[in-house]
């Protein structure tokens, strides 16, 4: 076996050593908004997030399209050497930088195996804690908020209401 | 949208609401009493 392939190995997950941590993590996620009030992931993986659900499971797609990249062979999300996995922000100051037009964000709590990087993090399980919606105002956005609420049982908050940047304790 | 390179690797454990094993399935058992009696 070449070097290459050896060091490609030992950042496959079953040689990653997972360190356990006392708390769920806190981040913010990214979405896009399709029908008025479906969250949509805004990269090209596969759709969970359309339908409420109480959390999701995070499912990689990618070894299928480019295994060569990472492993070559099916894995649990995140692959230690891959990119899948639920993506977020370690803070709202960098989902801020990030948001884009007709784009929600929130507040995210990950568990799980979570690879954690520079800005964010990457886990196996995510569920939004609130939702922000940076138009809240538009007059387009009449009920949104309410029903964007009610589809995934969370607050939906304006990026003016102070509260967006509440963590609970 | 860049969330940067791995730096650690973490197992966090699932916030206390979260069910983290499936419930097994409850199958009815009916009471001796209405169990009724086969005749012979």
């Amino acid at each position: 076996m070449t070097k290459f392939w050896e060091e490609v190995i030992k950042t496959m997950p079953e040689h990653v050593y997972w360190e356990p941590v006392a708390e769920p993590l806190y981040g913010w996620r990214l979405w896009t908004r399709q029908n008025e009030i479906e969250l949509h992931p805004i990269a090209v993986t596969k759709d969970v997030w359309s339908e409420p659900k109480p959390f999701y499971t995070s499912r990689c797609e990618l070894y299928r399209k480019s295994g060569w990249t990472h492993g070559w062979t099916e894995h649990e999300a995140p692959g230690a050497n891959c990119s899948c996995g639920f993506w977020a922000f370690r803070n709202e100051e960098l989902v801020w930088a990030h948001v884009g037009p007709h784009q929600v964000f929130g507040l995210v709590q990950a568990w799980g195996k979570i690879v954690e990087c520079t800005f964010g993090f990457r886990a196996q399980y995510m569920r939004p804690v609130h939702l922000v919606l940076p138009d809240f105002n538009s007059i387009y956005m009449e009920r949104i908020p309410q029903r964007l609420s009610e589809r995934y049982n969370v607050p939906v908050y304006s990026r003016r209401d102070p509260e967006w940047k509440t963590i609970p304790s | 949208m860049d969330i940067g390179i791995p730096e650690r690797y973490i197992e966090a454990p699932a916030p206390l609401d979260i069910p983290t094993e499936e419930e097994p399935e409850k199958v009815a058992v009916p009471a001796e009493e209405e169990l009724e009696e086969v005749p012979a």
